[in-house]
C-alpha cells in the first residue's frame, strides 16, 4: 500500500477518495426518534384556492359581487369577491368542513388530515414559490427539501434511488430546480421521472439495456471484476466495482418498483385510471420499498393556476386527483405503512377571494383568482401528524391567515422534525459559512404533531 | 440596470423627532410592560430575539427601533409604526405576526404612546462578542505574499527543484519519507490527463513526458478551461423556466475566449482584467466579458437587478479573492474584515453597467447571403424595438398624466388616516387600471412637495382624522383665506369654490386643477404641471433608459409600462434573441460603463425597500494597501486592476492553489473560494506563498506554473487513485474510440449520443441539466464552483453499462481493433496486456468472431477501474 502523506506534502488525492468508500446514499441515523421515515409530497402545483377546497368561507358567499372591505396585492389586479362555486359539507368523527371537490376524500378520510387553514408564503409568483415551498429560499439555489433528508437520513433500499419525482409529462414551473441538489452532492437531488406512456423499465434513464442480455451483462461484470482484481485492490477501486453490482441489481428492482402492472386488480380499481392514480400508485410501490422522499406532481408547468373560470378548471383538476389520493391514503393504512409515511398535499400558494381582472386594462372579470400568498391551505396525512384536526385560520373571506399563522419555513422545519431531524442541525458547509433548509427561519409547530 | 437601481435606491427620508417625557410610570408598570413581556418580548428581546433589529425591552430600545427606524413617535401614535403594526394596517408589518392583540390592548398601546411613552426601563447590556475588524485583518490570507527561501532538506538528492524542498521539509519534519517515483507510463498518463484530459495514445505512453509538448496542444486550453468555466458559473441559457427565449445569444464566445487565453498563455493578471473590464483597456479581448453577463438572471423578480448584481460579486469575490463577499450584503461579515459598505461599494461599481442589446461583432462564420439576410432581419428587429420603447414612453407619459385624479385617489384610500380598505387598495378604478408600483411615485412626490405651495393644502387636509375631516377643514380655509400667498393660485381659486367634506374629495379637486393645468397655457398652470411631471418630479419615466428596463421587468414591476406593452417588449426581445442564438457571426458580450455611475445605497438587511447611506465606490476596506482611492467615474477598470496587482494578498496565492488542487485532488488551501476565517488554513503556507511570488515573479504565466509543478519530484511520487470527472471521461470514451472530433470552438451543442466533440463543447441549459451531468457531478452552473463533489453512485454505472453512447464507443473501439486483443489494449488502455489479461480475453472471446462478443469485451475494458482513474 502507497503511504498517503498528510496535507501539504504533494499527494493529496486521499480525502476525497475516503469519501467515496462510504456509500453517501447509506441509512443514516436521525437526531432524534422519529415518527416518520419517509415521505410523499403531493404538489396541487399552480395553486388551488383555500376557499374551494379546504377552507370554508359563507362570509365570502355573502359579499359575491362586492368590493371586500379588506383587499391585499397579489401577482394581478383583483376586484369584488368572488364567492365559492362550490358546497362544503363536514365529515369525519371531527366535523371537518371540506368542499365537494374532496368529498370523497373527506368521507375517507377526514379524521386522518391535519389541514393547515394559515399557510403563508412570502411572493404571489410561481416560481419563487415553488422554490421557496421546495428549497427554503424563493431565488437563490438551495438543496431541495428531498435532497437535504435523503443527505440526512440516506435511503433505506440502495437499488432504487432515494428521492424520486414523478410527474405525469414535462417539466413543472421552475424545473429541476424543486428537486436539485445544489451544492449538495449530485447524488441527493431528485430522480425525475416522466410517468406518462413509458414502459416501467423505460422510466429511469439507462435503466436498460436495449441490446445485451442479463447473461451477457454478468459475464461483462465478471470480467470487470477480474480485470481490476489483476491491477489493485485499492478500496475506492472496490467501491467502484460494487456499485456495478448495485446498478445490475437495480435494473431489476427498480422495473419491478415502478410497474403497476404487477398490482391486483382491486388495488388498480381502488387507485382508478388517471395519470395521477398511476402516480399514487407508483408512490406507494417505492416507498413500500424503502425510497426516502416520493415528490408527485400533478402536471407540467402550473395546473391548478385557474385565474379563468374557476369552477370547471378546480372541478376538472379535482377529479383527476381525488380518487388516487384518497386510494394512497388508504392504501398505506391498509398496510400499516400511514404511520411511517408522512403525506404532504397542497400547492405553492393559494388563491384569492376576490376575482381576477384581464389585463388590458378592460376591467372585465374572469371568474378566475388570482395567486394568493397571503393566506393557503395544505395538508398533512399519516406520519406522526395528528388526524382530523384544524390549525390556524385565515380571515373571514380567506384572504389572508390570521390566526396560528404557519410560514413555509415552519412547515419544513415541521416535516424534519417528523423525520427525527432538527432543523437546526441538519446543515452543510458551502460558500464559508454553513446552510441549512430553513435559512434562519422556522419554528416546528408543534400543535400539529400526534 | 443602473437607473432602476437609482430609483429603488432613492430613499425617502423620513424626520422623525423624538420628544421624551411625560409621566405615567404608574400606567405603563401596570399595563404596558405585562403586555409588551407576554406578546412581544419573545420575537423583540435582547435576551432572545431581536427580530428586524428591534428591541422592546428597553427604552433606548425603541428609542433606536429596528431596521426601519423607530418604533414609534411618543405622543403620535399615528406616526408610530408599532402601532401601526398592531393595528394590522400593513400587510408587510402586522404584529404579532400569529395573532392580533385585542382592541383592548391596541387601545393601551396607543394610549401609552398619546401619553408620550413613558418607560423607566433601561437598556439590558448587550455583550459583543465579535472580534473587531481590526483583528481580523491579522488573518494569514490579509498578509502580503512572502517570498520564503526555500528551506535546507537532508535528503538532497530528491528535490529536483525548490517545491520539493517545502514539501521535503514538512516530511522530514513529520519523520516521513516522500511516496516512491511513479513510473514513467504513470507520469506520462497522469500529465496527458493533468493537462489535456485525454488519454495518451500507445504510441506516446511508449515514448517520454514531454511536457512542453503537452502544453502546447490546443486540447490544454479544452481541458482548463472548464476548471474555469466552473468558477465562472457559465451556461448558455438563464434559468427562466417556463415560456420564452432563454439561450444566451453568444455566451460561447466567452467560453472560446478562455480556451484561447489559456492555449496562448495570455498572463493571468491580464485575463482577470479583461474579464472585468476589456471594454476599458487598449486592444482587450472583448469576448471576455461574458464573465460578467452568462450568470443568472432572475427574471420575474422584483429584487432583479440586485441579484444579478449579487451573482456578479460573488463570482468576482470568491472566483479571484477567495472571499465570500455576499456575506456582507445583509450585514458585516460574521467573520472576516469585511463591513457591509464594502459590499454596496462593489455595488456600485457593477452596477453601473450597462448591458447593451445591439453587440460588437467579433467573427463572421456564416456565407454572405446568409449574413446579409441575417443583418437586415436584425437592424429591423432592433428598430422595431426602438420604436415601441419610444412608444411605451409616450404611453407611459401619457398615462400618468390622464389618471392623476386616481392615483391622489390611490394616495388618500391607502394612507393612515383617511384608509377605505383594510390592507392594500386595489387598484382598478372604473376608468381603468393604475399601474402596479406607480403608487409610490406619486408618495415621493408629495413627500418631497411638503414645503410646496401647491400641496401646502393638502397636507394640512391629510394631517386631519377622518372621522372629524369636515370640522377640520373650516379653520384651514379660513386661514388660507387670511394669508393666500403662502398657496398656489390655482389652488387658492378651486378650494373657494368647493369645500371638501372628505380628502377624497379634496383629492378629486386636486385632480381637477392638475388635469385643467394640463389642458392651459398659462403661468400658474406651466408651474404646476412642471412640479407634477417635470424633471424633478419622481412620477414620470425621465429616460428611455429607464423604460426600457422595465420593459423586461413589467412582470413584477409594472411600474411605468402597462402589461401589454411590457409583453409586447417582450416577445421583440425574445425574437432579437431568438435571431441572434442561430446567426451566422459571432459577438462578444459586452458590457459598458452607464453615463452616470451608481452610488449605491447600503441596503438594511439587504431589502431593496430599506435604503441606509450611500457608500462610495472603491475596493475593499480590508485590501486598502492595495488600492484605498474612491473612485469618481464608476470604476471598474481600477476595480479589476487592484484584484489583479501583485500588491493583493490574495490573487495570487488563490491561483495558485487552484491549480494546485488540479494537478494534486486537493489544494494548499482546501476550500479554494474561502480563504477566510471559516475556511481552511493552508497546509504548508510557505510552499503557498512561494509558489504565488514565483508565479508573480513569472510573469503569471500559468503554464509556468504547470512545468514547474510537473517537474517536481512531489508531483512525481506515486499517488492515489484519481478518478476522472465527467468531461475527461467521455472525451476520453470517444477518442479511444477514434472517434472525437477534434474541432475547436463555436457554438455549443447538446451532448446526446450523436455529439462527438469534447465535452466542454457541450450545450448547458441551466433549466434543464441532464441528470446525466449531475449524477455525475458535473458543476452546478447556478453559482460559482470552486471544487466538485466526488460521489460514486449506481446510477453513473448506469450509464456506463447501458447508455447507447457508451456502447456505440465500445464497437467503435472495437472495430479499430480489428480482432486483435493486444491491439485492443494498446488502443484502450495504451499499454500491452500482461498475459493473464491475455487468458481472460480468451476465456471471454473463445476465438469468436462475433463483432457483438468482441464489442462486449471492448465495453468491459472501458469500464475497468483503469480506464476511470488517472494512475
Amino acid at each position: 500500500m502507497l503511504q498517503r502523506c498528510g496535507a501539504g506534502f504533494g499527494w493529496l488525492g486521499l480525502a476525497s477518495v475516503l469519501r467515496a468508500e462510504t456509500h453517501p446514499l447509506a441509512v443514516k441515523s436521525p437526531h432524534f426518534a422519529p415518527r416518520a421515515k419517509y415521505v410523499i409530497q403531493i404538489l396541487a402545483n399552480g395553486g388551488p384556492g383555500q376557499m374551494d377546497t379546504f377552507d370554508p368561507k359563507p362570509a365570502l358567499t355573502k359579499y359575491h359581487g362586492q368590493r371586500l372591505p379588506l383587499h391585499f396585492a397579489t401577482e394581478r389586479p383583483t376586484g369584488a369577491a368572488l364567492g365559492s362555486p362550490f358546497k362544503f359539507e363536514r365529515y369525519g368523527q371531527c366535523g371537518m368542513e371540506v368542499s365537494e371537490l374532496f368529498a370523497s376524500l373527506a368521507e375517507k378520510h377526514a379524521d386522518d388530515l391535519c389541514v393547515i387553514r394559515s399557510m403563508h408564503t412570502d411572493t404571489p409568483i410561481h416560481e419563487n414559490s415553488l422554490r421557496l415551498m421546495n428549497c427554503g429560499a424563493s431565488i437563490t439555489a438551495r438543496p431541495s427539501i428531498g435532497a437535504w433528508i435523503t443527505y440526512g437520513l440516506g435511503t433505506e433500499n440502495q437499488n432504487l434511488p432515494g428521492f424520486v419525482v414523478l410527474v405525469p409529462k414535462g417539466m413543472p414551473v421552475a424545473g429541476a430546480d424543486n428537486w436539485q441538489s445544489s451544492f449538495l452532492p449530485g447524488t441527493y437531488q431528485g430522480t425525475y421521472i416522466e410517468t406518462e406512456g413509458k414502459r416501467a423499465a423505460d422510466l429511469i434513464e439507462n435503466l436498460h439495456n436495449p441490446l445485451l442480455t442479463p447473461h451477457e451483462q454478468r459475464a461483462q461484470l465478471d470480467l470487470i471484476s477480474k480485470l481490476n482484481g489483476l491491477r489493485s485492490h485499492d478500496a475506492a477501486l472496490e467501491a467502484r466495482i460494487h456499485s456495478f453490482e448495485t446498478a445490475f441489481r437495480m435494473q431489476t428492482a427498480a422495473t419491478d418498483a415502478f410497474d403497476i402492472d404487477r398490482e391486483p386488480a382491486h388495488i388498480r380499481t381502488l387507485y382508478g385510471d388517471t395519470a395521477q392514480a398511476k402516480q399514487m400508485l407508483i408512490a406507494r410501490r417505492l416507498v413500500e420499498r424503502g425510497v426516502r422522499f416520493v415528490q408527485v406532481w400533478h402536471g407540467t408547468l402550473q395546473p391548478w393556476d385557474s385565474h379563468n373560470n374557476i369552477e370547471t378548471e378546480h372541478r376538472k383538476l379535482a377529479r383527476e386527483s381525488c380518487q388516487g389520493i384518497t386510494a394512497l391514503l388508504s392504501d398505506l393504512k391498509a398496510r400499516g405503512l400511514l404511520d411511517e409515511t408522512l403525506v404532504i398535499w397542497g400547492g405553492e400558494f393559494g388563491r384569492t377571494p376576490t376575482v381576477e381582472l384581464t389585463q388590458d386594462n378592460a376591467l372585465k372579470p374572469t371568474a378566475g383568482r388570482d395567486h394568493n400568498n397571503h393566506g393557503f391551505t395544505m395538508w398533512l396525512a399519516g406520519g406522526g401528524v395528528r388526524g382530523g384536526m384544524v390549525h390556524g385560520a385565515t380571515d373571514e373571506f380567506g384572504f389572508r391567515a390570521v390566526e396560528n399563522r404557519v410560514h413555509v419555513h415552519d412547515l419544513q422545519a415541521t416535516v424534519l422534525h417528523l423525520l427525527g431531524l432538527d432543523h437546526e442541525r441538519l446543515t452543510y458547509r458551502h460558500s464559508g459559512r454553513d446552510f441549512r433548509l430553513t435559512d434562519v427561519h422556522g419554528n416546528v409547530v408543534t400543535e400539529l404533531l400526534a | 440596470m443602473k437607473s432602476v437601481l437609482r430609483s429603488c435606491l432613492a430613499a425617502l427620508a423620513f424626520a422623525r423627532c423624538i420628544a421624551l417625557g411625560g409621566t405615567g410610570e404608574e400606567f405603563f408598570e401596570m399595563k404596558v410592560r405585562p403586555l409588551l413581556v407576554e406578546r412581544c418580548y419573545e420575537c423583540h428581546s435582547t435576551g432572545k430575539k431581536t427580530k428586524g433589529g428591534l428591541a422592546l425591552d428597553s427604552r433606548a430600545g425603541w428609542q433606536k427601533g429596528g431596521d426601519t427606524g423607530p418604533a414609534l413617535v411618543p405622543g403620535k401614535p399615528d406616526d408610530s409604526l408599532l402601532i401601526k403594526a398592531v393595528s394590522y394596517g400593513d400587510p408587510d408589518l402586522s404584529m404579532p405576526p400569529k395573532k392580533k392583540l385585542s382592541d383592548a390592548e391596541v387601545a393601551t398601546l396607543v394610549e401609552w404612546v398619546k401619553m408620550g411613552a413613558p418607560d423607566p426601563r433601561e437598556a439590558a447590556t448587550v455583550k459583543a462578542a465579535i472580534v473587531s475588524m481590526e483583528k481580523r485583518r491579522e488573518h494569514w490570507a490579509y498578509q502580503p505574499i512572502a517570498n520564503p527561501p526555500a528551506p535546507a532538506v537532508r535528503d538532497a538528492a530528491w528535490p529536483r527543484n525548490d517545491i520539493d524542498r517545502f514539501t521535503l521539509a514538512r516530511l522530514e519534519a513529520n519523520a516521513q519519507r516522500p511516496n516512491p517515483p511513479a513510473s514513467d507510463r504513470t507520469l506520462i498518463r497522469r500529465a496527458h490527463f493533468d493537462l489535456l484530459g485525454l488519454p495518451p495514445t500507445f504510441e506516446e505512453a511508449e515514448g517520454r513526458l514531454d511536457i512542453d509538448a503537452l502544453l502546447a496542444r490546443p486540447e490544454y486550453g479544452q481541458r482548463w478551461a472548464r476548471h474555469w468555466l466552473d468558477v465562472a458559473r457559465y451556461a448558455d441559457t438563464i434559468e427562466q423556466s417556463v415560456d420564452g427565449e432563454r439561450r444566451i445569444p453568444f455566451a460561447h464566445t466567452y467560453r472560446d475566449y478562455v480556451i484561447d487565453a489559456l492555449n496562448s498563455d495570455k498572463p493571468f493578471d491580464r485575463f482577470i482584467v479583461e474579464q472585468i473590464a476589456a471594454d476599458r483597456m487598449e486592444s482587450a479581448d472583448l469576448r471576455a466579458l461574458g464573465f460578467l453577463t452568462v450568470g443568472r438572471r432572475f427574471r420575474a423578480n422584483a429584487e432583479e437587478p440586485h441579484l444579478v448584481l449579487d451573482d456578479r460579486i460573488d463570482t468576482i469575490s470568491r472566483g479571484f479573492l477567495a472571499t465570500t463577499l455576499a456575506c456582507a450584503r445583509c450585514h458585516d461579515h460574521k467573520f472576516d474584515p469585511v463591513p457591509t459598505a464594502d459590499y454596496y461599494s462593489l455595488a456600485g461599481i457593477l452596477g453601473s453597467v450597462v448591458e447593451p442589446l445591439d453587440l460588437p461583432e467579433t467573427r463572421r462564420i456564416g456565407d454572405e447571403a446568409a449574413v446579409t439576410k441575417y443583418l437586415d432581419a436584425r437592424s429591423k428587429l432592433l428598430a422595431e424595438y426602438e420604436a415601441h420603447i419610444d412608444e411605451c414612453v409616450k404611453t407611459s407619459h401619457a398615462h400618468f398624466r390622464d389618471f392623476a385624479t386616481e392615483y391622489l385617489q390611490h394616495h388618500v384610500r391607502s394612507s393612515a388616516n383617511h384608509r377605505t380598505t383594510a390592507g392594500y387598495v386595489p387598484l382598478d378604478t372604473p376608468r381603468g387600471l393604475l399601474v402596479y408600483e406607480a403608487p409610490a411615485r406619486w408618495s415621493a412626490l408629495l413627500a418631497q412637495c411638503r414645503d410646496e405651495p401647491f400641496f401646502q393644502l393638502w397636507h394640512q387636509f391629510m394631517a386631519l382624522r377622518k372621522e372629524s375631516f369636515t370640522a377640520g377643514v373650516g379653520p384651514i380655509l379660513a386661514a388660507m383665506d387670511e394669508y393666500p400667498q403662502a398657496h398656489h393660485p390655482l389652488v387658492v381659486a378651486a378650494f373657494r369654490e368647493k369645500t371638501p367634506t372628505t380628502m377624497l374629495d379634496a383629492a378629486t379637486i386636486y385632480g381637477g386643477i392638475i388635469q385643467a393645468a394640463l389642458k392651459s397655457d398659462s403661468t400658474d398652470a406651466r408651474s404646476v404641471v412642471d412640479l407634477v411631471f417635470g424633471p424633478g418630479s419622481p412620477v414620470p419615466p425621465h429616460s428611455r433608459d429607464e423604460v426600457q428596463e422595465d420593459i423586461h421587468r413589467f412582470l413584477n414591476e409594472k411600474s411605468l409600462v402597462n402589461r401589454r406593452d411590457g409583453e409586447k417588449g417582450n416577445k421583440l426581445r425574445d425574437r432579437l434573441a431568438a435571431l441572434e442564438a442561430t446567426a451566422p457571426v459571432e459577438r462578444a458580450r459586452v458590457v459598458r460603463a452607464s453615463a452616470q455611475p451608481l452610488d449605491a445605497h447600503i441596503l438594511i438587511r439587504g431589502e431593496m425597500k430599506q435604503p441606509g447611506p450611500a457608500v462610495p465606490r472603491r475596493f475593499l476596506t480590508m485590501l486598502a494597501s492595495v488600492d484605498d482611492r474612491t473612485y469618481a467615474d464608476d470604476g471598474r477598470l481600477q476595480l479589476a486592476q487592484a484584484i489583479a496587482s501583485p500588491k493583493n494578498p490574495l490573487t495570487a496565492r488563490v491561483i495558485v492553489n487552484r491549480v494546485w488542487q488540479h494537478h494534486f485532488g486537493e489544494g494548499l488551501v482546501a476550500t479554494p473560494d474561502d480563504f477566510g476565517a471559516m475556511g481552511a488554513k493552508p497546509s504548508n503556507p510557505e510552499l503557498l506563498d512561494h509558489l504565488a511570488s514565483w508565479f508573480i515573479a513569472h510573469g503569471w504565466s500559468l503554464k509556468a506554473l504547470h512545468r514547474y509543478i510537473l517537474d517536481s519530484s512531489t508531483w512525481r511520487q506515486s499517488g492515489p487513485p484519481r478518478r476522472l470527472e465527467f468531461e475527461p471521461l467521455r472525451d476520453s470514451l470517444l477518442a479511444v474510440a477514434g472517434r472525437l472530433d477534434a474541432r475547436a470552438g463555436g457554438a455549443s451543442t447538446p451532448l446526446d449520443v450523436k455529439n462527438v466533440r469534447r465535452a466542454i463543447y457541450g450545450y448547458t441549459d441551466r433549466f434543464r441539466i441532464p441528470a446525466l451531468m449531475r449524477n455525475f457531478d458535473v458543476a452546478n452552473p447556478d453559482t460559482s464552483i470552486s471544487r466538485r463533489a466526488e460521489t460514486l453512485v449506481p446510477l453513473q454505472a448506469l450509464y456506463l453499462l447501458n447508455s447507447p453512447f457508451v456502447r456505440q464507443q465500445a464497437e467503435a473501439l472495437a472495430l479499430r481493433a480489428k480482432e486483435d486483443v493486444a491491439q485492443l489494449f494498446r488502443l484502450a488502455l495504451s499499454r500491452e496486456p500482461t498475459a493473464g489479461e491475455l487468458a481472460l480475453a480468451r476465456d471471454f472471446l473463445h476465438d469468436s468472431r462475433d463483432p457483438r462478443a468482441w464489442a462486449n469485451f471492448a465495453q468491459s475494458l472501458l469500464l475497468s477501474n483503469e480506464f476511470t482513474y488517472v494512475d
